[in-house]
């Protein structure tokens, strides 16, 4: 029997075909077995933990091809494995086994419990296939497929307010519509589909325009800006298992791996170049601008994902420098993302679970109820922060050395990001478990045991403590030699970076004796307070821009649909009518009218023939 | 080509046969059994028509000439010619008179004696009009139609009747009296009347005088055939004489009669001057006004049949329109449209007649939601509106292209996009009409009114089935037309 599995897996093909089919099927069983908590627990974990041995057997072969047809004149899905593609579908496997396990605790007595876990293995045999695929349709297939359980996820708590979900849709919607016009025109470009066959096209003319539209589609999809407004608006009205799922894991995965394959294989893109800077200054945005609004929000969801979304910032800069560190950075901050916003979005669902709220003015000292959940949330904080010995240390690192190459003002940004991230954290971490505030009564006791879904959560913090980081994996996988440290110079910079974080916090408490009004002197500052207050009304959210533009467009056709509306109903009818009237009136029923006329056409006729003759 | 002498003479021969008869016999059996003897008449020419045009398609002729008793050969003894064309002039008289005297069979109780006798009158001058071959009998056949016109329309002697005929007769005698002399400029130059020698001997060896007076003659005579014809600006006679008289004879002057004295008169000086510029732009001048200036007017018209009537002159202009091309697709479509006209517009007046009969008035602003009381009606009135508004597939659509197709050939793109355009107003008049007349709501003294029956159903039936089988054989007759070389 052992012969046999090993046979299979021995054989590629079979694997991946299993790893797109196998998701669906389960989450059809899951969807049937919803009811039943302890068969619902098994089938996850069993397809969970298959898969993920299944993407280990994949990632133990050599690069290899295969032709799965699936319709009749050769339409047909072109899947390859290769090293990166192997690290981002282990990567992607291990998440999903946490997040299985999580969603099917949390969703214990939820109604839509079934439903979720069915839109989830969908998404996620969606994730596995565009990771495969080495045909740039196949790709956009399975891209476009997330795009449905996306929606309707979106959809299972808000039927009745479907705002959140239809802004999601429209926002990722218009990126898809990007990566499928940035996927047309690289095909036309390079005369192919097929990703292994395309290399370095240059970027200028179709090129370029092909390079922006994949790389914003792809971006798009992770929820850099400008497509991200839709990720704090989701953690308000969607369950906890979707932020942990989507924008914590299976989306950054996919619009990473297709930003570094565009930027390593697609295209010839040059660090340095007009287009790596642009790219890096909507990374540098993203960061400090996400960052900064991690200090004004309450809400524990809504201060991760603006967090998620800053992340980003940090990844985007270092692919967008192309440069080897960046790109490596890169690609170890996509690895430390997944783990420590997976891990912080489950803590959140933790929180709001026992407690019933997700408001930081609401809780406070939580050190001694949860302590576990504590100790793994610091070394989430660390980790995000970038401190040495924890898995963001070597990805900023890289990251910082990235930017100052390419120029000092990203390195700037990126330290701003992380004095800004730093404080952030010691204002939640501090207003959390440390500060005693009068305990509103209506916080609820700790009464539901929430050992199970702390199990994933001690594994992602295990995980993130800097263990694999120096073992070259990610060198490997993209098939470079191992690089050299970090500068001892720039971690000094860092460190007064995260110490400046301190200090402020350690003033602005003082200063207003409140963890939560710690950065107020920063937020109340003069000129900084408007931007706040406009960002606040969501005067720079790009989606409100959209709709605004929408809304003015509509206007346009709405009032030139009026003017058409009077023409046809008011002005051609009514200067009908009047020159008939006047007709009419002329046609009195006298006699010597008639004549006159009569001599009138007359005259007509014969100035006719003067005129012509 | 004995059988076409038979069906040539017989267009006149047996109208003036059913006076004759008419007059012999018992005046009580006749106004019993009026409608038998003038059907017949009018289904007899119908199918002389027929067979007359299927002899001379057999033996690929063009044209026949013939003379009434006797041989065409002696001089002084009329000519008559029958062409292609005239015969469908022919069928279109005998079907419009068919259903003149299925409407009068409703509508006339008195003088049905005197209608026969008017009516084969007639008859008698429109056939003699569209197959004679000089221009003098013709403008003797044009009187007798006037004339028989004029005692019709005030047969009745109602007021408005009364007043109708008077303004038609003057304005009409007006127009004999230009045609007249026309014909004596023309007749001063050639030394003949006939067509032939018009076509042949017209502008050539002229000096000056005898060139303008030859323009003179094409202007008065182009003056003369509108006035005839209901064209804009010479048209303020027609609805008056339309609406005044009993639907069965409105049916007549707007269904064919205006065709006959008006356009087939332009027809014919079309055959003779068509290659002047001059003259064709006039036509194209006259029939655009006419198009636009008849459906303007029709749209703001309470009167059934006053709408219908102005509708009348703005179709004449569309016919104008393609005759002013001079080319054969023109003519195709003029003639055609004479056809498709002549169909749809004997339907709107037999609608008339059924509205009248039922509700007692034609004001279009006191009905209302007569759709669900007057089905057939409502129907045929809604297949001849669109027929008429040029909306595939009826008859009136084909007609209209072919005359939008020869204007566009001929260089004329403006007029063909104004035609195109003046459909749209067609559309809204009659909208309009049917709004008024057939939808919304009912008003209370009309709640009790059903569908007409009898001889008017019968016709409204008879003719929308026309409308819509001729639209949808069309095709069929332009592959005919085209393989005969006409197109």
């Amino acid at each position: 029997m052992f012969n046999s599995i090993g046979e299979f897996l021995c054989h590629g093909a079979n694997l991946i075909i299993f790893m797109v089919a196998l998701p669906a099927i389960c989450g059809i069983l899951l969807w049937l077995f919803q009811k039943q908590y302890i068969v619902k627990l098994v089938i996850a974990i069993l397809s969970s933990v298959t898969n993920l041995i299944f993407a280990l057997g994949l990632s133990l072969h050599n690069e290899f091809f295969t032709r799965v047809p699936y319709a009749p004149f050769e339409f047909e899905f072109l899947f390859r494995v290769y090293d990166l593609c192997a690290l981002f579908i282990v990567i992607a496997a291990v998440v999903f086994v946490l997040i299985t396990l999580y969603t099917v605790i949390y969703s214990k007595k939820k109604h839509y419990g079934g439903l979720y876990l069915l839109y989830l293995y969908i998404s996620f045999a969606m994730v596995n296939g565009a990771l495969l695929s080495d045909s740039l349709g196949s790709m956009l297939f399975f891209w476009e497929g997330l795009l449905f359980p996306l929606f309707g996820i979106l959809l299972i708590k808000n039927n009745n307010n479907p705002k959140t979900a239809v802004k999601t849709l429209t926002l990722v919607g218009l990126s898809d519509l990007l990566l499928m016009l940035g996927i047309i025109i690289t095909s036309h470009t390079a005369g192919t589909q097929n990703l292994s066959e395309i290399e370095n096209l240059a970027i200028s003319g179709n090129g370029m325009l092909g390079f922006i539209c994949i790389m914003l589609g792809a971006l798009g999809m992770s929820g850099c800006m400008p497509f991200h407004s839709w990720i704090p608006n989701a953690s308000d009205d969607s369950p906890t298992v979707f932020m942990v799922a989507f924008p914590g894991a299976l989306q950054v995965i996919l619009g990473v791996y297709l930003a570094l394959r565009t930027v390593l294989d697609i295209y010839g893109f040059v660090p340095g170049s007009g287009i790596s800077i642009i790219i890096m200054a909507l990374g540098s945005v993203t960061l400090v601008f996400a960052a900064a609004m991690m200090l004004i929000q309450n809400d524990i969801k809504r201060l991760i994902s603006y967090c998620a979304i800053s992340q980003l910032g940090f990844l985007v800069m270092g692919i967008g420098s192309g440069l080897t560190d960046g790109i490596v950075g890169g690609l170890h901050s996509l690895i430390d993302y997944v783990f420590y916003i997976t891990g912080l979005f489950m803590i959140s669902g933790i929180i709001e679970k026992q407690f019933g709220t997700k408001d930081l003015r609401q809780l406070s000292g939580l050190l001694k109820r949860i302590p576990a959940t504590m100790v793994c949330f610091i070394i989430f904080l660390l980790s995000v922060v970038g401190f040495p010995g924890f898995n963001g240390f070597l990805s900023k690192e890289l990251i910082f050395n990235a930017s100052l190459k390419t120029n000092v003002i990203f390195y700037i940004c990126a330290l701003l990001g992380t004095f800004l991230t730093a404080l952030s954290f010691l204002r939640m971490g501090m207003s959390l478990f440390f500060e005693k505030k009068n305990a509103p009564s209506e916080i609820k006791k700790e009464s539901k045991s929430s050992v199970g879904m702390l199990i994933p959560v001690v594994i992602l913090s295990s995980l993130c403590i800097g263990i694999y980081s120096q073992n070259g994996l990610v060198e490997y996988a993209l098939g470079i030699g191992k690089i050299a440290g970090v500068t001892f110079a720039l971690i000094v910079l860092f460190a007064a970076a995260v110490l400046l974080a301190v200090f402020d916090y350690i003033y602005g408490y003082k200063k207003s004796g409140n963890a939560l009004n710690c950065a107020n002197h920063i937020i109340y500052a003069p000129g900084i307070k408007r931007v706040y207050k406009s960002a606040e009304k969501g005067y720079f959210d790009p989606y409100n821009w959209l709709i605004a533009l929408v809304g003015g467009f509509s206007d346009i056709c709405v009032r030139m649909e009026h003017g058409v509306s009077w023409v046809y109903d008011k002005a051609v009818p009514g200067m009908v009518n009047k020159v008939g009237l006047a007709l009419h009136r002329f046609d009195n029923g006298r006699l010597s009218r008639y004549l006159y006329l009569v001599i009138g056409g007359l005259v007509f006729i014969t100035f006719v023939f003067i005129i012509i003759k | 080509m004995n059988y076409l002498n038979y069906a040539g003479e017989a267009f006149l021969l047996i109208p003036l046969s059913a006076i004759f008869l008419n007059n012999i016999c018992n005046k009580r059996f006749i106004e019993k059994h009026f409608h038998i003897l003038t059907g017949a008449v009018a289904l007899l020419q119908m199918i002389a028509a027929v067979f007359a045009f299927y002899i001379m398609d057999a033996n690929q002729m063009l044209n026949f000439d013939f003379s009434v008793f006797g041989s065409s050969k002696i001089t002084g003894i009329e000519l008559f010619d029958i062409n292609p064309v005239s015969l469908v002039f022919l069928f279109c008289i005998g079907m419009v008179a068919f259903v003149s005297v299925m409407i009068s069979i409703r509508t006339i109780d008195v003088k049905k004696g005197s209608y026969v006798n008017l009516l084969m009158t007639l008859l008698i001058g429109m056939n003699g009009m569209v197959m004679v071959s000089d221009l003098f009998s013709l403008y003797v056949f044009l009187d007798v139609i006037g004339i028989s016109s004029f005692v019709m329309i005030a047969m009745f002697r109602s007021r408005k009747g009364l007043e109708g005929s008077i303004k038609y007769l003057i304005i009409s005698e007006i127009a004999s009296i230009f045609i007249l002399m026309g014909l004596s400029f023309i007749s001063m130059k050639t030394g003949s009347l006939s067509f032939k020698d018009i076509g042949r001997n017209l502008l050539t060896n002229t000096f000056e005088l005898q060139t303008i007076l030859i323009y003179a003659a094409i202007i008065l005579m182009i003056a003369g055939f509108s006035i005839k014809a209901g064209i804009v600006p010479f048209h303020s006679w027609l609805p008056d004489a339309h609406q005044s008289a009993d639907t069965s004879i409105s049916v007549l002057l707007s269904g064919i009669v205006i065709k006959i004295a008006g356009i087939y008169g332009i027809y014919v000086l079309t055959n003779i001057f068509g290659g002047i510029k001059a003259y064709q732009v006039s036509l194209a001048g006259l029939g655009i006004i006419s198009v636009v200036v008849g459906a303007l007017l029709a749209a703001c018209q309470s009167h059934f049949k006053r709408i219908v009537a102005y509708s009348s002159v703005s179709q004449m202009g569309y016919i104008l329109l393609g005759l002013s091309t001079g080319s054969t697709l023109g003519i195709v479509g003029a003639v055609a449209h004479v056809f498709s006209h002549a169909a749809f517009k004997s339907t709107l007046f037999t609608n008339a007649a059924a509205i009248h009969e039922q509700t007692g008035t034609l004001e279009i602003d006191e009905m209302g939601g007569l759709q669900s009381r007057m089905p057939v009606t409502a129907f045929s009135s809604t297949i001849a509106f669109l027929s008429t508004a040029g909306i595939p597939p009826f008859a009136g659509f084909w007609s209209k292209l072919l005359i939008v197709m020869a204007l566009w050939g001929s260089g004329n793109q403006i007029l063909a996009g104004f035609a195109l355009c003046a459909s749209i107003l067609t559309s809204a008049y009659f909208l309009r009409l049917q709004k008024k007349v057939f939808f919304g709501k009912t008003p209370e003294h009309l709640s009790s009114v059903t569908e007409v029956t009898g001889s008017i159903k019968f016709a409204e039936i008879l003719l929308t089935a026309v409308t819509c089988i001729v639209g949808v054989l069309f095709p069929l007759i332009i592959i005919f037309l085209h393989s005969r070389g006409l197109i």
